[in-house]
């Protein structure tokens, strides 16, 4: 019986560090995205979404533990919060808010492709529901484009 | 207690994050190339993101036309694109202003200099893409039908010919007529070799698809030109009244029915495609914008065209666009492979003109008009399409009205072996090419429609309400039937 309690705590820990880890980085982009609003800056962007991405979690665990059972709440408690407050945002954005937030995702993903960042754009385009295609070449250097043409398949038709 | 709901939340609130971001359907979007060093370190400390703010990302329509305009000339000589028929170059003739580009048209405006001709025969066509648009007799664009395009491939493979636009597709201007009604649906109305009469590249299409998807495989059909005998004849409107009296007379099949069967479309050599992607983009852009102003006023754009050389009477032109539907650039991104398809290619129940390529390669091959095999890759280039529409979205489901009851079956495939998957590939194909009428599918056992129906709504995005479950058992041999029914 112990051990199947011990196994329960274990997995809680897993699910709740990669909650907390996919939501930390949903919640970051997230808020580059939105910093990017007011700034293409890169840093800048980086730093509001790190500020805002450590504020609103620390926030909600202000709020939402009393400062009366400070000490006194159950270990992990703090934790689950964190984690919570780190998925409500993406959830909520990228998630759910997809279709009218997705222009600023792509925007996102396209400065930071801009930027040479090819794997995070990669990632972004992801989160933002689109499928990236390489751009086309410059009309200047015709032999470095690669082709993007539909590829073949098998017809669904018999006879 | 609480510590086990707070971490019910947490995998509930995970999961679901996970199955959204997961689970959603992806367009295309050109991703842009990275800024050179030199430019990104003078540019850091202040906004540098202006530019492609500007041509990426919005969820607006794009337009390509600023950053156009901004890199004039996009080419150093007039655009010469050459029609096999009026219709067909009726949008790029609003965007032109005509056959030669007026002042203040969209092709002008996009920063580029056109000239539109149209011609009587294929052989006209191919013979002016072979010479090219340095030529003044040549073309660099060519518009015509698909099959069109894949009888004339074999002779024009030394340009590596190219699809780079879907203007649209024929409804209604082919008609395959029989003897009796309905012989598509009925088991057995043809035995031995079929002989189909026909005048025209797209009607021949038109009947190989059906007399194939009818069990009658191409090999058993023979296409003449000579109506003796013809027990099948495939025609393009307009229907001549003095046709021979020979031919049959039962309207079988329309492309009325077969809305996604005979796209037409824009094909450019391989070179030219890769030396002007900018131009074609421009083009491109400019061309939506013709078709626009066309589908906004029909009879201003068919009076305008008539004053050309040439040009048929507006109501004769008013007739022929009758028979064809430009649904708009997000389903040309459907028809490219583009949209609507997470794979970009096979797999889902869109058909694009990749697969028609290849399905109608294969049904002129087996039918003797082609000899070599296919191309290794459909012809199809996308990249002019990504770059002047960075941000086009998927288009909205064809409306749909069910079927009343005893609804009469157009044509009817029989499936002789396989599995639930083989039976919703087909069916999954039909729905395709006939967008607005329900399949029907009968199987042997019963569980097996009730499967291939799960796949076909579940995997391959046909919606439920288009696919019918017969409740009466297979009477035919084989595993299962799938019967196209009729629109009301």
């Amino acid at each position: 019986m112990a051990s199947a309690s011990e196994g329960l705590a274990v997995l809680q820990r897993i699910v709740k560090l990669a909650a907390m880890a996919l939501g930390g980085a949903c919640t970051f982009v997230t808020f580059s995205s939105l910093a990017g609003v007011a700034t293409g800056n890169a840093w800048a962007r980086a730093l509001v979404a790190l500020v805002l991405s450590v504020v609103v979690p620390a926030v909600a665990v202000d709020r939402t533990l009393s400062k009366r059972d400070a000490g006194k709440s159950p270990p992990g408690r703090v934790g689950d919060v964190i984690a919570i407050a780190l998925l409500a945002v993406p959830l909520l954005f990228i998630g759910l808010g997809q279709p009218v937030t997705r222009p600023l995702l792509v925007r996102e993903g396209d400065r930071l492709a801009e930027d040479g960042h090819e794997i995070p754009a990669h990632v972004v385009y992801l989160l933002a529901g689109v499928r990236p295609v390489d751009s086309p070449p410059t009309p200047t250097a015709p032999s470095a484009a690669p082709s993007a043409s539909v590829a073949p398949g098998p017809s669904a038709s018999g006879g | 207690m609480k510590g086990k709901l707070l971490f019910l939340l947490i995998l509930a609130m995970l999961v679901g994050l996970v199955y959204l971001v997961g689970t959603r359907t992806r367009d295309a979007h050109v991703m842009p190339r990275p800024r050179p060093p030199e430019v990104a370190e003078a540019s850091a400390p202040v906004a540098t993101t202006a530019p492609s703010e500007s041509t990426a990302g919005s969820s607006a329509p794009a337009d390509a036309s600023a950053p156009v305009d901004a890199r004039a000339p996009l080419l150093d000589r007039p655009l010469r694109i050459v029609a096999s028929s009026w219709e067909l170059a009726a949008a790029v003739l609003v965007a032109n202003g005509g056959l030669a580009t007026a002042d203040g048209s969209a092709v002008r405006s996009a920063g580029l200099e056109a000239r539109v001709d149209v011609v009587a025969g294929p052989r006209d066509v191919e013979g002016q893409l072979a010479r090219g648009g340095a030529d003044p007799a040549g073309a660099d664009l060519a518009v015509v039908p698909l099959p069109v395009f894949v009888a004339s491939y074999e002779r024009i493979r030394a340009l590596e010919p190219q699809i780079v636009h879907v203007l649209g597709w024929s409804r209604g201007r082919e008609v395959l007529l029989g003897a009796k009604d309905g012989m598509l649906a009925r088991s057995g109305a043809f035995t031995g070799d079929v002989t189909v009469f026909s005048d025209d590249p797209s009607a021949t299409a038109l009947a190989l698809f059906a007399l194939d998807a009818a069990g009658v495989a191409a090999s058993r059909v023979r296409v003449v030109t000579d109506p003796k005998g013809a027990s099948l004849a495939a025609l393009a409107r307009p229907l001549a009244v003095d046709r021979a009296p020979d031919l049959p007379s039962k309207v079988q099949l329309t492309t009325a029915e077969a809305s996604r069967l005979i796209p037409f479309v824009a094909v450019t050599a391989r070179g030219f495609a890769r030396e002007h992607t900018a131009a074609l983009t421009a083009l491109l852009v400019a061309w939506d914008r013709g078709a626009g102003q066309l589908r906004a006023d029909v009879p201003a754009a068919a009076r305008r065209i008539a004053g050309e050389k040439s040009a048929p009477e507006p109501g004769v032109l008013l007739e022929r666009l009758g028979w064809t539907v430009d649904p708009g650039r997000e389903d040309e991104g459907h028809a490219l492979g583009l949209l609507g398809s997470d794979a970009g290619i096979i797999g889902d129940a869109h058909v694009t003109v990749g697969v028609l390529f290849a399905r109608q390669w294969q049904l002129l091959r087996d039918v003797g008009a082609v000899t070599s095999p296919a191309p290794d890759a459909p012809p199809v280039d996308t990249l002019p399409y990504a770059q002047a529409y960075p941000t086009a979205t998927a288009a909205a489901p064809v409306s749909f009205v069910p079927p009343g009851d005893g609804a009469r079956v157009v044509l009817a495939q029989r499936v002789p072996r396989g599995d639930a998957a083989a039976v919703a590939a087909r069916a999954a194909f039909l729905a395709s090419v006939f967008e607005r009428s329900a399949i029907r599918i009968t199987a042997r056992p019963a569980s097996l429609a009730k499967e291939a129906a799960e796949v076909v709504t579940s995997q391959l995005r046909v919606g439920a309400d288009r696919i019918v479950l017969a409740t009466t058992p297979l009477a035919d041999p084989g595993v299962a039937l799938i019967e196209v029914l009729a629109t009301p």
